[in-house]
């Protein structure tokens, strides 16, 4: 499916920047370290850095593809260190009390990739606790895709790949590896997510208001059915 | 659209080993898959023919990721497949590299400022000394030598001349001094007993015992932590280890804070130029006496009401920015301006989505931490006022005076791209010092900074 995909027009006629027939929020959650500014920045700018800087706030970017015809244009937002608009109780542990985010993040969110670090396991287990969050304060229907990150550290790997996909397809989530240094998988994530997204919004009937630009954050909401079945992606490597 | 990095091929940085090489060098592994793999390096020799210099590193090759790796840092020592060749010539470098299968190791001195950090060689260049002006440093110096001699010196200046001090450390306290004058101006702000409830050595033991979980944020927050500095480049050494300590003894300190992310920038910078000891009573005195804690316990008061100050501040001296930032970012945050109005009237806490999509780093890491630092070069000076002030009123002087420089630019960018340059301004604040003068010149009252709390 990804491979039917060209990146968005960057080459020799771009469209303008507001130009695009579908508008999704994708949002990046997961535990301190595990790589999310690396995977936000590797799929909007083709950027890596090593030695990245930890996220105080937040960090966004857009990129657009085209699929089907369409322009679908990704607004994706990298929590690091969001403080709370709306405080949750604490139950988390780790950097608690920027972890739990709000609702003002999520707000108009479609979709969000739940990253873990293959390396380190803890990352893993805490990822029932996001989902948690997930469920708490992001729209019901938002379709989720649980990201095993640097999986270039394959002689490191403290998860295995089968328990990971398996938690997947019993939380019905979409599940992937990636790793944001070597590219692998980056922008399939990113593209699958985006076409799911896409594959409901066009399904359902949206938007009573009957603005054409279906899922603009905000105003009107996009009513989406939970993800059908967990998506079956290899991993990586 | 250039092709990224091969897949399969690893770049790390290792720690160095400290008997064979000198602190300020800066070990680079590179796993090269096969001799067809490029390196993406071109070097020569310096001026004097002494050293082997890189010249070029090509973008999106093996060797772009590493920041080390700028035009000027000198190349030390070549290890290929596992055979360390010491100081080699430009010819032997170019064969070892480019012949090289597997791991490829480069022993380098970065290109160092004055002050540490690690510079392109345009920063290089554009801030290299002259004789002239070190001759007026050390005039300057010397009056800094007499005035912080002794503390009861320092206090007979500091209160028979405040606007002089004020002017002279909005100038910028010279690096020599500066360590003592930081401890001065703590103390100032501290009563005599602050340190008296429990010594530095008692809670460097008490460290070990701090919740994991802040101990395992720390790990994780220290080695990215103003790495552009030489001093915390490399893991595991003094620079990362007294970072770590001193962060660690603050949540043995302070249990109920333990530690939130962004801390350890301000501890960073403190630490260039102060002992462990001095550079955590320094610290504590910031988060507790100048109520800086404000901005890291739960719910973050300060933090927010620094944001109310931002909206207020830049209402009332950039008029035309504001407008334009709101109409923008609420369309790119889905929100119309009626309903952010409304937000706004209710005091709803949704009001601060606006600011804390680009200020937050800004007060709770200086602007030197998160994704989109300014120069880390900017942060001493940015604590020495903030040591004098009590408060981060600097911060949105530098705020103002950053947005106030890029107005025309900001004004003509719409939505995302607007989102965007507001979110990495700082990367961009060319001339700091130019700015920070321009940045002096708006006056904020000292009372509007008092936070929530405490």
């Amino acid at each position: 499916m990804a491979a039917a995909l060209s990146r968005a027009p960057s080459g020799t006629a771009p469209r303008p920047d507001d130009d695009y027939d579908y508008l999704f929020k994708v949002v990046i959650i997961g535990d301190s370290g595990v790589g999310k500014s690396n995977l936000l920045s590797r799929f909007t700018r083709n950027e890596f850095h090593l030695d990245s800087k930890s996220t105080i706030g937040v960090e966004f970017a857009t990129r657009s593809i085209s699929h089907d015809g369409k322009i679908i244009k990704a607004q994706i937002w990298d929590t690091g260190a969001l403080p709370l608009l709306l405080p949750l109780p604490l139950v988390l542990p780790g950097q608690e009390r920027y972890r739990a985010i709000t609702s003002a993040y999520y707000r108009g969110a479609v979709g969000a990739l739940l990253v873990y670090d293959i390396s380190k396991r803890l990352t893993f287990e805490n990822v029932e606790r996001w989902l948690k969050e997930l469920r708490t304060h992001a729209d019901p229907s938002i379709v989720v895709m649980l990201v095993g990150n640097k999986c270039d550290l394959k002689h490191l790997q403290a998860v295995i790949t089968d328990d990971a996909k398996s938690f997947a397809e019993q939380n019905n989530l979409a599940f992937i590896e990636t790793s944001a240094m070597d590219s692998t998988n980056v922008d399939v994530a990113f593209e699958t997510i985006l076409i799911e997204i896409y594959r409901i919004v066009t399904r359902k009937t949206l938007d009573p208001t009957g603005d054409n630009k279906p899922g603009v954050p905000g105003g009107s909401r996009i009513v989406l059915e939970p993800a059908a079945g967990g998506k079956k992606k290899g991993g990586c490597c | 659209m250039v092709e990224p990095t091969s897949a399969g091929v690893r770049l790390t940085t290792l720690p160095l080993v400290s008997d064979q090489v000198r602190g300020e060098t800066t070990i680079i592994s590179v796993h090269k898959k096969s001799k067809d793999v490029k390196v993406g390096l071109e070097m020569g020799y310096s001026k004097d023919g002494r050293w082997l210099v890189i010249s070029e590193i090509h973008p999106n090759t093996l060797c772009s990721t590493f920041s080390e790796l700028k035009k000027g840092a000198k190349l030390l020592d070549v290890e290929a497949d596992g055979v360390l060749h010491r100081h080699p010539s430009l010819q032997q470098a170019v064969v070892l590299i480019a012949g090289a299968v597997g791991d490829l190791r480069l022993t380098i001195m970065p290109l160092l400022d004055r002050y540490g950090f690690i510079v392109s060689m345009e920063e290089f260049l554009a801030h290299s000394v002259t004789r002239d002006m070190v001759r007026e440093e050390n005039i300057q110096l010397k009056k800094w030598q007499k005035r912080a001699a002794t503390p009861k010196a320092w206090q007979e200046y500091a209160s028979r001349k405040p606007d002089k001090l004020r002017k002279r450390i909005r100038e910028g306290v010279p690096d020599a001094v500066r360590g003592f004058v930081w401890k001065l101006l703590a103390a100032a702000r501290s009563s005599p007993e602050f340190r008296q409830a429990t010594t530095w050595h008692e809670l460097v033991a008490k460290a070990a015992d701090i919740a994991e979980d802040h101990a395992v944020q720390i790990d994780k927050d220290v080695p990215r932590t103003m790495t552009e500095h030489i001093y915390f480049r490399s893991a595991g050494k003094t620079g990362q280890e007294a970072l770590a300590r001193l962060l660690k003894c603050y949540a043995a300190y302070h249990p109920e804070l333990g530690y939130t992310q962004g801390m350890s920038s301000y501890a960073a910078v403190l630490l260039l130029y102060m002992t462990e000891e001095d550079a955590f009573w320094t610290f504590a005195t910031l988060m507790k006496s100048c109520g800086l804690v404000g901005l890291f316990v739960d719910g973050f008061p300060l933090l927010f009401h620094h944001y109310d100050v931002w909206q207020q501040l830049i209402q009332k001296h950039l008029p035309k920015v504001d407008k334009h930032i709101k109409q923008e970012l609420l369309q790119f945050l889905g929100m119309d301006m009626k309903e952010y109005n409304q937000i706004v009237k209710e005091q709803s806490p949704m009001r601060s989505m606006l600011p804390s999509m680009y200020t937050t780093y800004w007060f709770q890491s200086m602007v030197v931490g998160g994704d989109n630092p300014a120069p880390s070069a900017v942060a001493p000076r940015l604590m020495d006022c903030i040591l004098l002030d009590g408060h981060l009123g600097v911060i949105f002087q530098f705020g103002l005076a950053l947005l106030k420089s890029h107005e025309k630019e900001l004004l003509k960018l719409r939505g995302d791209s607007l989102a965007n340059a507001l979110r990495t301004l700082p990367t961009r604040c060319g001339d700091f010092e130019a700015l920070l003068e321009k940045a002096h010149e708006y006056k904020i009252a000292d009372k509007t900074l008092q936070g929530p709390m405490e």
